[in-house]
Order: structure tokens, then sequence, then C-alpha cells
């Protein structure tokens, strides 16, 4: 104890000698520490915390998939009651989905993100209303669903936290609802909706079999299941599987052949996404700690170096090895504590930037904190970093021959290399920056090229806002084209406005059904019968999304007041289904084929619309008239010159002078929609490449401290080639080649790195190949300038050497 | 060229001073100087009076504060570095009194470093090496490194270092300096010989006994030329 606090007493003395080696080493050791730290809150808290349920281990995500639906994320009603009633494995299945009703009592109607639950789906999750009463089985009928569970957030908000509201009513969608309870303020939805909010009420799901939506092929639900104690996930994800092949064999008019069910564990179907993403993060932070932690240990070589002398002294006064060794530990050791402070310093501001700017669709990002688990991993980082750091200058500086140390030997020599510890680490330090840089420009690339993607449609000046109609006026579908026509007509005569038109769904939003496509001249078995991404659109909706026209024609105004059905397809869904044909003029039907339903005439063919996000391919595409197929939950789309504020304004007047019971939400330019989208990747790419920016950073630190080193020790050396004739140039030329030979063989093994990690790269890269060859070229090109640079100043220094310094003889 | 006997160093009022931190160190005034091609000159004084000093610029490793010094009949001063540099290469052949060989280098290639930057070819730098290794007696430690070797077989070797190079003049700052007595003589004994052969060579040392194998000995005191001594006969 006593030697310790000595040791402890000295270190900190010595490193207040050298308060240049000391800052220098506890900035580096705290950057690569805080990076780490910060990444490993936003880990720990989305991915290392168990989800908030009870036993989340044993909860698992369900999905119905079939030879055409192979990544599937919906089950229908009927297949889940099939899957109830014979599985042994599955405790009991819960289902879900989204709702968005619309709120009518303030001075805005107003849309509510919310979810409606089957009765058994709280009590699976162990999830209790703080307030009231749960969703009763007698609740979730068709008859009976019109109750709801308000979320914490939502009742504090919107009724001050009253606990009287229990038992009142709220109007959604124009029709009461009884609030049954609230839900507990730690409690954390399983999902959100695709705006990104959480859900704010929560209604009984209310389906019996008897409902058309819930038809074993009606797959627009979501499933959690909870396992049978003692099943394990293989288990059941067996059963389910010959379960589904039963069905299919029993109910061949239901289910498609190849049927099959998809189970996975509800937290990675949960983060599936931000998984990869998130520990690329970590291992890019683990990466740049490595470095940090060789800079260090090549300032402490250098040190130790230079207490040659010292610790030979002590050698010689009697200190063994082991005190040798301790006694320069501590020292590192005290270097990485201070580092590892201002790690978590760093952390707490990280962290908060990175809540700041990270996207909502990495669940429960806000979650994250610097805790005890996080302070815990950053002791223990720091101290890996220390032993990492100290171990080598010490074991390095306790072998010195104590004879050799205390003779003026060696003398008459110069030159004589003692960097060979501290070129490796240049080696090293460059391979793994050259990995982080090959990883960030690939991100970069992949950015610039998802971004550069031609959507399909001219997304400059084009407006878009969202509307419901609710309420029994319009169980007419007349009514609701109507209303529809009414309004486009009436934004049509708005100053400055070029065109107008509405779908069912905006492109990046997805596709809200996938029907199969049947041939009026060709009977195509159910199977092979191509299925397509339908979109219900306004005659206007090409021209306003500026959508080119391919062949054929557009839908007119008369084909919307006319009865008979017309449809557009893409020219991916065209090429597809008629390959070697026009298919302008040939007769479809979206759905099942119904001999006795009218055929609707393929009159034009539009060009592919990226309609899952710019980064998604682009998928088969049918257009239907919205007065054929009338919808009540419209996107409108308006191309003009006018600012989005105006258009809100003018839209929200036109909207509610027809009805003031309209809901408007969203209004966004459909730029900022397209930016929204990329916010994940923009994320990942920004984090990754300040990552891999700070590894250059340290790394030319690097090359430059070893190199600044090597140059002054071979100070004598230079001068006594240059009294021998060396010029100038000649000097450069060697000690350039030293440097350069530290970096090709760092560029070496980090080409090699970089090429096999590549894989875990894949996921996240858009239009580019994990090896991209030009990619890497280039990326080994500046990381060869960068440390060229770094070796800029310590060459011009060894060329200034004076070979007066070869006469010298001290 | 000059002639066999002619002036191969002139000296004029050549001055050193160094400024450091205010203070001013006159380490050389007005030295006369002139020394003939195939002499054995040494320079001798106690610590301090400037010995090194005159010898670096000598050998174009420092240049004058004053005064001219034409080497060879060309005037130094109006020299570029990187012709000083040359010049170094080429005509004059250092021997340190801490032989300086280089500890990463093996002794074949220490001994070939001048020629190498002078862009010899390898096969002449192969011969020249072995004739100047062969001369100090040391062609049977090419590959050794020079901490395999005692220190005079180190200073064999600087020596070796120094003619490989036909040098039109040999340097040496107390060669024997860092050399026992033995060992000392020997290294003396190399220089006497490569003297009989005609190299022309300027030697500083304080060791009266070392400085009488030289011709002439210039006897230095504060920075200034208080006595010059001829050898009569030396190597008759
Ligand atoms: N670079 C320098 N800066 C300042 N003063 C110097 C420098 N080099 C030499 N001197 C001074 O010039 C004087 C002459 O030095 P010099 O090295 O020539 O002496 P020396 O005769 O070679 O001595 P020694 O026998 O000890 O080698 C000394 O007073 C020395 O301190
Ligand atoms: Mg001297």
């Amino acid at each position: 104890m006593q030697t310790l606090w000595q040791d402890l007493h000295y270190g900190v003395r010595m490193l207040g000698k050298s308060p240049t080696f000391t800052v220098v080493a506890v900035v580096t050791l705290a950057l690569g520490i805080g990076a780490n730290t910060a990444l490993f809150s936003v880990v720990n808290a989305v991915l290392l915390n168990s989800l908030p349920y009870h036993q989340p281990n044993r909860l698992v995500a369900l999905a119905e998939g079939d030879r055409e639906t192979s990544d599937p994320s919906k089950v229908s009603y009927g297949a889940a009651a099939d899957w109830k009633a014979r599985s042994r494995a599955l405790q009991s299945i819960a289902l879900y989905q989204e709702w968005t009703p619309t709120w009518t009592e303030g001075s805005a109607p107003e849309i509510v993100y919310g979810f409606r639950v089957t009765q058994d789906f709280f009590p699976m999750l162990g999830v209790e209303p703080a307030m009231g009463r749960a969703i009763l089985p007698e609740d979730d009928r068709p008859d009976r669903w019109h109750i709801v569970l308000l979320s914490h957030a939502y009742w504090v908000r919107r009724f001050a936290a009253n606990p009287k509201v229990i038992g009142t009513n709220i109007i959604l969608d124009q029709v009461p609802f009884q609030i049954v309870g609230v839900l507990p303020e730690s409690f954390q939805p399983l999902s959100f909706s695709d705006a990104g909010s959480p859900p704010e009420v929560w209604a009984a799901l209310g389906y019996d079999l008897s409902l058309p939506d819930a038809c074993r092929s009606c797959q627009h639900l979501q499933a959690v299941a909870r396992l049978q104690d003692g099943a394990s996930v293989e288990q059941a994800r067996a059963e389910m599987n010959s379960i589904a092949t039963e069905l299919a064999r029993e109910f061949p008019k239901d289910y498609p052949p190849e049927s099959f069910v998809k189970m996975t564990p509800l937290r990675e179907s949960w983060y599936g996404r931000v998984q990869s993403a998130l520990w690329m993060l970590l291992g890019a932070t683990v990466v740049v700690l490595l470095i940090a932690c060789a800079n260090v240990a090549s300032l402490l070589l250098a040190r130790a170096a230079s207490k040659q002398r010292e610790v030979a002294l002590r050698a010689a006064l009697g200190a063994s090895r082991l005190r040798i060794v301790r006694q320069l530990l501590t020292e590192s050791a005290l270097v990485s504590v201070l580092g590892g402070i201002g790690g978590i310093f760093l952390a707490f501001w990280g962290t908060k930037l990175l809540i700041l700017w990270g996207p909502q669709q990495i669940p429960r990002l806000s979650d994250v904190q610097v805790n005890s688990w996080v302070l815990i991993f950053t002791l223990f980082v720091s101290l890996a970093t220390g032993i990492l750091t100290g171990l080598a200058p010490a074991l390095q500086a306790a072998q010195v021959d104590q004879r050799e140390a205390l003779q003026q030997t060696s003398r008459s020599l110069v030159g004589v290399s003692r960097c060979g510890f501290r070129s490796l680490l240049v080696v090293a330090q460059v391979a793994c920056a050259f990995v982080l840089a090959a990883g960030s420009a690939l991100l970069l690339k992949s950015f610039v090229r998802a971004m550069d993607v031609t959507p399909g449609f001219d997304a400059q000046r084009l407006y878009t806002t969202n509307f419901a109609l609710i309420g029994p006026k319009y169980e007419d579908p007349q009514a609701v084209v109507r209303f529809e026509r009414e309004v486009l007509e009436r934004i049509r005569l708005l100053p400055g406005i070029e065109s107008a038109g509405i779908t069912s769904v905006l492109p990046t939003g997805g596709g809200l059904d996938r029907a199969g496509l049947q041939v009026q001249d060709r009977l195509i078995p159910p199977p092979q019968v191509p299925s397509v991404d339908r979109y219900e659109v306004s005659p206007d909706y090409f021209p306003a999304m500026g959508m080119p026209l391919k062949r054929g024609r557009l839908f007119t105004e008369a084909d919307a007041a006319g009865a008979s059905p017309v449809a557009i397809l893409s020219e991916k869904t065209a090429r597809e289904v008629w390959p070697n044909e026009d298919a302008i003029g040939k007769r479809i039907q979206l759905g099942g084929r119904h001999e006795d339903r009218p055929w609707a005439e393929i009159v034009g063919i539009v060009g592919d619309v990226h309609q899952y996000g710019l980064d998604s391919p682009t998928t088969p595409q049918a257009y239907l008239l919205y007065s054929h197929h009338p919808f009540l939950r419209p996107c409108l789309v308006i191309r003009s010159g006018v600012n989005a504020r105006t258009l809100t304004r003018e839209t929200e007047s036109i909207l509610w002078s027809l009805d003031k019971n309209v809901p408007v939400w969203n209004p966004a330019m459909m730029e900022e929609i397209l930016a929204t989208s990329f916010s994940r990747r923009r994320f990942t790419t920004a984090l990754f490449s300040g990552f891999g920016f700070l590894a250059l950073l340290l790394a030319a630190t690097g090359i430059y401290g070893v190199m600044s080193s090597q140059v002054a020790q071979r100070t004598g050396e230079i001068g006594i080639r240059m009294a021998l004739g060396a010029q100038r140039s000649d000097v450069l030329r060697m000690i350039l080649d030293g440097g350069a030979r530290l970096t090709a063989s760092g560029l070496f093994l980090g080409f090699a790195g970089a090429v096999s990690l590549s894989s875990l790269l894949r996921s996240q890269l858009y239009g580019i190949g994990p090896n991209d060859p030009l990619t890497l070229c280039e990326v080994l090109l500046v990381v060869a300038l960068v440390a060229l640079a770094a070796c800029f100043i310590p060459t011009r220094r060894a060329t200034r050497v004076d070979p007066l310094v070869a006469l010298r003889y001290e | 060229m000059v002639e066999a006997n002619g002036t191969l160093i002139k000296m004029e009022g050549v001055k050193k001073v160094f400024y450091t931190d205010e203070v001013e160190t006159h380490a050389l005034e007005e030295i006369h100087l002139e020394i003939k091609r195939g002499t054995y000159i040494s320079i001798a004084g106690p610590s301090g009076c400037g010995k090194s000093t005159l010898l670096s610029i000598l050998g174009l490793l420092d240049s004058p504060t004053d005064g001219n010094y034409w080497l060879n009949g060309q005037p130094v001063a109006k020299l570029t570095i990187s012709e000083r540099t040359r010049i170094r290469n080429r005509e004059i052949g250092f021997i340190f009194q801490a032989f300086n060989l280089i500890g990463d280098l093996t002794v074949y290639e220490n001994v070939e470093l001048p020629l190498t930057y002078r862009g010899t070819s390898a096969a002449e730098r192969k011969q020249k090496v072995q004739q100047a290794l062969e001369r100090v007696g040391m062609a049977h430690r090419l590959r050794h490194y020079p901490s395999q070797l005692s220190g005079g077989q180190q200073q064999r070797v600087a020596v070796a270092r120094a003619l490989v190079g036909d040098p039109l003049i040999l340097m040496a700052d107390e060669p024997t300096g860092n050399l026992d007595s033995k060992n000392g003589e020997a290294v003396m004994e190399l220089l006497r010989d490569l003297h009989r052969n005609g190299a022309t060579i300027c030697m500083v040392t304080h060791d009266q006994r070392y400085a009488n194998f030289a011709e002439r000995t210039i006897h230095l005191f504060d920075g200034r030329i208080v006595e010059e001594t001829q050898e009569a006969e030396v190597g008759a």
C-alpha cells in the first residue's frame, strides 16, 4: 500500500513535469473513450436493455409468408384463429393494428395516433393500466370495441392528468369511445406508427370471424405471441410451419401453396434494422479507441526510451523488475483514468447530441443515458486502455540491461533504430484508419447515390398534405368522390397552382394494398398471378407529381366521370406482364378474377416510382381512378410556386368550408419527406464518417509522433550522412522512405482488413459493393496522402540538420 | 587540377564568431594558412582553442564569419549548400573522434555511403569499398555491424570510409581520442602509410606524440595560430 501510494505520488509528479505529453495523451484517450461510451450508452439503451415487458425473451413476432411474400410482416385474423386452435408451443397470440382516428372536439379536427389491439395484448406483455381497467374479453367484439385506454402522455397533455376522465367519452371518428383506463407512464409501445409518433390511444381490435376483414387471406394485422413455458423458439417455429403446411392442404382456397410462418424474437423484429447499424458504429468507436491507445502507447514508449537511464539506475539501486513495471504502469493508468474522466464528459455531451440528431426510427433513442452500466463500461474500458497502453512501454523499459545503460557504450554508433515496436503501432494505426475510412467512403457514396436516385417524379415545388373524410355521410361512395372532386377543383382555382391531385398512398409511404393482376385473355394459375401495388389517383395526380407518360394516355376527367373502368400501369409492370406485347388496350382486374365484373382497360403506361423509398427498388405498380374506387384518406399533392404555409392555410380553409370535421395532417414539401426518409441513413453515415475522420486524424498524429522522434533519434546519423555528402534531397528521400514503408504496410493490412470486414457493411450500403475497387483505391490515396502529410514536418526538420553535429562529441 | 606540389588550401584572415545568448565567442581570429598538396599537417592546442572549429571550416561543414578561403583554387564563400555538400562528398574525407559509424548499416554499407551519394555504379562501389577496406586491414569484416567491432576496428572502418572516394584531403578530428594507446598508434600508423602514398591529411590532436607524425604542426591558442613547427624528415 505504501509503495502504491509512492508510485501514485511519483506518477502524478512525472505527469506534471511534462504537461504537453499529459495533455496530448489524456485528450487522445478522452476522444476514444468518449466516443465509445456515447455509442455504448446508445447500444445499452436500445439493444442491450431487455424489452420492458414481462419475460421479454419469450415473446415472438409472427407473420404469414408464401412464395410471393418472402419477407412478410402481417397476418390475418382468420389465420391467427387457426393457429390458436392448433398450436401447443405458443401460449397466446395477440393481434394489433395501427389506428389513426380523428378527434374533432378541439378548435381544429386532429389525427390521433393509436392502435387497436386484442384483449390479450396487454396481459401478454405484462402491462396493467395505471388507472381504470384493462381491455376485457367482452370489449373485443365487433359491436363493443368502442372503449379506449389512454397513453400516460396523452392523458397528461389532453386531459391535464385529470383522473376523472375515466368513464367519460371521447369522440373519435365522430363516434363516442368510453375512456376505461390510462396506461402506466413507463409503458413502451411495441412499435410506432409510420409517422414515427408514439401511440396515444389504444382501443380493442373488435374482430370476430364473421367480419369480412377477418378472412384467412386478409393479412393486415400484426401479431405478437408468447412461447409456452419450456418451448424454444426453434420448436415453436417448426410447429408453426407444419401447421401452416397443414392449413394450406386443408384450405387450398384460403391459403396459398408454400405458406409458412415467419417467427422472429420480438427484439429482433423490433430492432432488426437498426441493430446492425448500431453494432457497426460501436465497432467503429472501438477501432478509434484502439488507434488512440496506439498513439498513447507510442508516446509512452518514447518516454520510456528517454527514461532508460533512470530506470537502469533504479534497477542498479535494487528495484525489482516488477516494481519498475508497476511504477510505469501506474503512470499509464493515471493517464487513462484521466482520459476516462474526460471521456465521460464527452459522452454526456455526445449522447445529448445523439438524441437530438438521432432519427426517430431508432426505437427508444430517447431512453439513452449515461447510467451506471455505462459508467462501469467506461471504467472497464479505461483500465483496459491503461494496461494496453502501458504494458509494452513498461516491459520494454524494464528489460533495459542495467550495465549497458550505465556505461558509455554505443556512443560511437548513431542511428540504431529503437522504434521497432512504435513502428508496428503505426502500421496498425494506418491499417485501422484505412478500414474506417473505407467504410466511411462507402457509406458516403451510398448516401449520395441514394440521394441521387431519380424518384420517378419531380419532388421540387411539390406540396403534400393528408386529410380524412369521417362520419356517416361518407358511407355513400359518391359523396366521397363529390367531396374530393370539389376540393381539387377549388384548389386549382387558387393563384399560382399548376396542378393538384390526390392519391391513396404517397411515394416513400410504400403500398397499401398489393393485389394479384388478372389478365382477361390469359388464364394464369393462381400461384403465378403477378402481384402489383395498387394506387387510386385522380387524373391530375400524374402531372402534379411530374411523372412521365411513357405510352398511351393519362386518365381524363371524362374517364373519372364515366363508369367504364380504366387502368394505368407502370413501365415495370407492363414489361413484366407483357414482355413482347403492347400492354395498351389489354384488360385487367386487380384482386380476384371475377368474370361477372367489368374489366379495366389499360390506357397508358407511366414511369416507375420508388414508392418504398429512394433506396428501395421500384415495385410493379398499377393505378386506378379515385372515382371508381373511392377512399376516405387521400393524400393531396399540389404543384405550385406557392410556399407551404400559404398552401396549408388555403387547403385547410377549402376543406373546412366543405366540412369542418375534416382533419388535415402532415403538411410538408415533398423534398422534406424525401429528406426524412434518409434520416437513419444520414445518421449512420454522419456518425461513421465522423469516426473515420477521427481515426484518420489520430493515425496522422501517431505517424507524426513516431516520425518526429525517429528524426530526433537519428539527428546524429543524418548529420554524419550530410557530412559525408548526403544532399538534402537524399535525406528527404531517406526519411520519407521510412514513413512511406510504414504507411504502405499499414495500407496493405488495412486493405486486407477492409476486404475481410466488408460483408458487415453490406446491409448498410446502397448502389455500391462493399469492395468497390474505385472507392478502395481513392481511400488508399487519401490515407496515403494524409500519412505523407503527417511525415512532412518531421522530414523537413531532418533536412535542416546541421552536418556540424557530426563533429560534436559529448 | 593543381600540379603535384601546388596549393590545395589557402586561408586569409579567417574569423569565426559564435553568437549565443548575447555572448560572442571568438573561436577563430585572423587565420592565415596555406596547405600544399601531399602535406600531412596537424593542428594542436589546448581544449577550446578552436581546433575543431578550424577543421569544420576547412571541411566545409561550417563557414567563416569573415575572411577568405580557397579550396583547390576555388573561393568557397560563393558555393551553394548543395555545392558544398558535393565537394564534401568528393574532395574531403572525414575521420571523427567518435568514429560515427552508422549502427544500422554493415561495415560494407558504412564504407559505401559516400559513394552512394555521388551515384557511383554498384560494381565500381564494390571494388572501391573492397580496396579501401583492404588498405585498413578490415576486408574480412564486411558483413559485421559496427557494434560487433572493437573501437580500433571501428576507427579503421571509419578511415576506410574517409578514403574510399579518393578525396583530395583527409580531415581527422582527434582520431585517436577514443582509443587506447595501442589502437591509437595503429590508426596513426595507418594515416602515416596513407600519407606516404601521397594523401593530404589534416589532423587535429592535442597529443604531442601524434602531432609529431605530421610534417607541419600548427599551434592554436585562443583562436590564433601562435606557432608553427616543421618536422624536417618525416616520411624520409
Ligand atoms: N556551435 C558553437 N556555438 C558557440 N560556441 C562554440 C560553438 N562551437 C564551438 N564553440 C566555442 O568555440 C571555441 C572553440 O571550440 P572548438 O570546438 O573549436 O575547440 P577545440 O579546440 O576543438 O577543443 P577540444 O580540444 O576540447 O575539442 C570554444 O570556446 C567553444 O566553446
Ligand atoms: Mg574539438
